[in-house]
């Protein structure tokens, strides 16, 4: 059945997609392939629109600039804005390359930006043209229809010399010993035959790896400029990305402006590693099963400019075996008190997280097992599993889980204007000084920290030792910690009710909530985000800036608050627990309801706003 | 780990909002036979509360916080320098962590017992940075009887400036540096015009702010002319 909606999927893709559409040139054996979508930008935002902005005729006087007056507008460019702009990155054998492909209406506009000397070390072949850059790692390529950047990087050149390293190593330790033996004067050394000898061996050794590297670099320049025309004609024997199974399965309905999908991180750890290391103690494969940790684990994420959110949605998948392993670490209850003890009046933000300390301790000792599992019976992975066993064994998961459950809750309630005293000087008119205590005015959050323990009998008794020894002073149930540093700028609370121990600067709200007096209001979105999610984290952009002072501000925004002010709304994530095999992520950024067409506009008037 | 994560989640929001700037205060008394007294201050009072909480950090903005012992040792080290200083005695020192004030003072017998203490830290910089920062600060003659406060700016400080991050350079907007000069004679004149001469003609005074000694607008270059 799988296969069946992943076959009609493509067959669809592949139809709708234009001919011209560059993500046929993305070979299939790409990790990483980031794509911006012209046409569904352009539909935010028109070229000219965004050329009437202060940031677009920025862009725009750059732009004249630098191609001498050839080029006025963002239209003279040539590029097709219409078109998919796509980045990809490909690992193969220790060859890692970069590749931008821009799509382009007009490719003779382009050249206009080439200053002379460029144009001169043009090289055109049919309808192709290129530049290649001296070392031969860089290459610009373009046609009528698409410029494309190529960068890369050769893993094997550096290798060679990883061994010179060696080599050096092992020559001066022949030199050491020739040094010993010898033993005349520092002089008489550098003048006798040995010293020659050894020196002409040197040089020799030298010339030699001067000359196979040269040789390679000049292999490479060949193999890139090669690899760069495939990649521009597209013609792939093991056909394009529009073959592989997880790129295909990322692309959904396509109406995002930016997509990002990166595949199989265990390839890319594994080429990441170079090839020196293999064998070594330094390489980690050596020992830990990498596989079993990144095999199958792919991202997704994907920006989306709606009318009145900008949104950013991320998935990562990973594979059964990783799954079953993480999914009850994020399987923890959240304690319905939290949500209780909040007024989202006085809210700046929070932060929750949701997690079964039982699960964490459960699973730790499986995944390090799994981890190190290289079925190789080496002594680390033994000992390694003997470890996990035994802290199984010692630890009571279940005991453990009832001090600490592991579902916490910050919020950050009002922001505080309070007094502090500092130190001045006073003159008198002989300049004679005296220390006098003067006072300011400082911005303060208040904070309430909440996490779940059922051990009440744990707290009771650390309560009566703090009191004991002075280190907690008892108001009505509500504990404060007297033995801060002085200049602290809250005072902090401790105490304990309904299965929730609370940390928090506010003994108002302590005292409140303590003799349940607290008076709650939060709204069902809030209590869903924090309930339902593994995290969740909420910050009122709008009430943190109206609250800090002006002065607070870094000078050069300080005459643009009340713009930020009225333009700042909320920003929320929220990370889900996970599901089948994957985890979701999603950022939230809200834009305020008038004043701005959409969620694209609005951070270019941003922009603009900033540039004034 | 996570409620250290919260925790130190709040203090940040501390450390990003309140202010910070400190206050240097250089006090010199000469006698006539070239002896005196020097007392250096470094107020961080008003940025107590910011200091506090990075107090309870490791590390911000990729600096090193240290600890109130790791200030003390550096306290025990500036100690036993000038100890070994020749012609220097009488050292003193305060320091107040509740409200980040440090004072370290000393006698002397002669200005040029004060050039010494630095002028090996000086050489050093000099020679590591390619600066050419004066190796004496202060002299006096007593035949003319001129005392002079030296000061060579050097590109160097407005480099090392912009080096550090805009957030960081907030440090400096409004910190000041401050030098009282006390002596048995009257002043007669001073050459840096934005010092101050006490109207019992005993003292002069100069408060210049942080960032215009930084950037070289100003700076505690001073000839001072006493009444023979």
């Amino acid at each position: 059945m799988k296969k069946i909606i992943i076959a009609v999927s493509a067959l669809f893709i592949t139809i709708t997609l234009s001919a011209q559409d560059l993500i046929t040139k993305v070979p299939s054996t790409a990790s990483a392939v980031v794509s911006i979508k012209g046409k569904n930008v352009l539909q935010l935002m028109s070229l000219e629109e965004f050329s009437n902005s202060k940031f677009g005729s920025f862009l725009e006087k750059e732009l004249m600039d630098e191609s001498k007056g050839k080029l006025e507008t963002l239209e003279d460019l040539g590029l097709d804005y219409n078109n998919t702009f796509h980045y990809f990155f490909e690992m193969n054998d220790g060859v890692y390359t970069n590749c931008f492909l821009i799509p382009l209406k007009d490719g003779k506009a382009f050249t206009g930006l080439l200053r002379n000397s460029k144009i001169k070390r043009t090289i055109t072949e049919g309808n192709l043209s290129y530049i290649q850059n001296y070392r031969g790692d860089e290459i610009t390529m373009w046609n009528e229809d698409v410029l494309m950047f190529v960068t890369s990087s050769d893993n094997k050149v550096k290798e060679e010399s990883y061994s010179y390293y060696n080599n050096y190593q092992s020559e001066v330790a022949v030199e050491a010993v020739v040094e010993e033996a010898v033993d005349t004067t520092e002089e008489n050394y550098y003048n006798s035959d040995a010293y020659k000898k050894e020196q002409e061996e040197r040089e020799k050794k030298r010339i030699e790896r001067q000359e196979k590297r040269e040789e390679r670099e000049k292999e490479f320049s060949q193999e890139v400029l090669d690899k760069a025309k495939k990649i521009i004609t597209g013609t792939y024997a093991n056909k394009s990305i529009l073959s592989n199974k997880s790129y295909l399965k990322s692309l959904g309905k396509g109406k995002e402006e930016v997509s990002v999908w990166v595949n199989d991180f265990a390839t890319i750890y594994e080429q990441a590693i170079p090839s020196y290391m293999l064998g070594n103690s330094f390489n980690p494969y050596n020992f830990m099963n990498i596989d079993k940790l990144y095999g199958g684990l792919s991202l997704v994420a994907k920006l989306n400019f709606n009318e009145n959110e900008a949104v950013i949605k991320t998935e990562y998948t990973m594979n059964d075996e990783m799954a079953e392993l993480y999914k009850p670490m994020y399987n923890g209850k959240i304690n319905k008190n939290f949500v209780k003890y909040i007024n989202e009046d006085n809210m700046l933000g929070y932060m929750s997280l949701n997690l079964s300390t039982e699960g964490v301790l459960k699973a730790y000792p499986n995944l390090a097992s799994s981890l190190f599992d290289t079925g190789s019976g080496e002594t680390i992975s033994e000992s390694v599993a003997l470890g996990a066993k035994v802290f199984s064994l010692l630890i009571d998961e279940e005991g453990a889980s009832k001090i600490l459950r592991g579902d916490m809750f910050l919020a950050l309630t009002n922001l505080t204007e309070k007094q502090v005293t500092y130190t001045d000087y006073e003159y008198d008119e002989d300049f004679n000084y005296k220390e006098v205590e003067k006072t300011k005015t400082e911005t303060i959050p208040d904070f309430m920290f909440m996490f779940t323990s059922e051990e009440q009998e744990i707290f009771n008794r650390l309560v009566r030792i703090g009191v004991k020894e002075k280190q907690l002073e008892a108001n009505n149930g509500v504990y404060q910690l007297i033995d801060l540093p002085k200049s602290t700028p809250f005072n902090i609370y401790v105490m304990y009710k309904d299965n929730t121990v609370f940390l928090g600067s506010s003994l108002k709200d302590m005292s409140a909530i303590q003799s349940g007096r607290f008076v709650s209001k939060l709204s069902g979105a809030h209590k869903k985000n924090i309930t339902k999610n593994a995290s969740s984290i909420f910050v009122n952009g709008k009430k943190i800036i109206a609250q800090i002072p002006v002065e607070s501000f870094p000078r050069e925004l300080r005459n643009k608050v009340d713009f930020l002010t009225s333009n700042t709304e909320d920003i929320k994530f929220n990370f889900q627990k996970i599901k089948g095999n994957s985890m979701k992520g999603e950022l939230i950024w809200e834009i305020p309801s008038e004043g701005h067409k959409n969620s694209f506009v609005y951070f270019i008037n941003m922009i603009d706003a900033m540039m004034d | 780990m996570i409620k250290k994560t919260f925790i130190y989640f709040s203090l940040f929001v501390c450390i990003s909002l309140c202010t910070s700037c400190f206050e240097i205060l250089e006090e010199i008394k000469l006698n006539k036979d070239g002896s005196g007294t020097i007392m250096v201050t470094l107020n961080m009072s008003k940025s107590k509360t910011k200091l506090a909480s990075l107090m309870l950090l490791d590390s911000i903005n990729g600096y090193k916080i240290p600890s109130e012992d790791e200030i003390d040792e550096s306290f025990k080290d500036a100690l036993y320098h000038l100890e070994k200083t020749p012609g220097i005695s009488n050292i003193k020192k305060t320091k107040d962590f509740d409200n980040y004030v440090f004072t370290i003072s000393c006698d002397f017998k002669n200005v040029d017992n004060v050039n010494a203490i630095f002028k090996e830290l000086i050489k050093k910089q000099n020679k590591n940075n390619y600066t050419n920062f004066t190796t004496t600060n202060v002299s006096y003659n007593p035949s003319e009887n001129v005392f002079n406060r030296y000061f060579t700016y050097d590109n160097a400080i407005k480099k090392s400036f912009n080096t550090l991050k805009s957030e960081d350079r907030k440090v400096f907007n409004d910190a000041s540096y401050t030098c009282i000069y006390r002596f048995q004679d009257k002043v007669k004149s001073v050459s840096n015009v934005d010092a101050k001469i006490a109207p019992n003609k005993g003292a002069v005074f100069l408060k210049i702010d942080a960032l215009s000694l930084i950037l070289g607008e100003k700076n505690v270059e001073n000839k001072i002319q006493l009444i023979n």
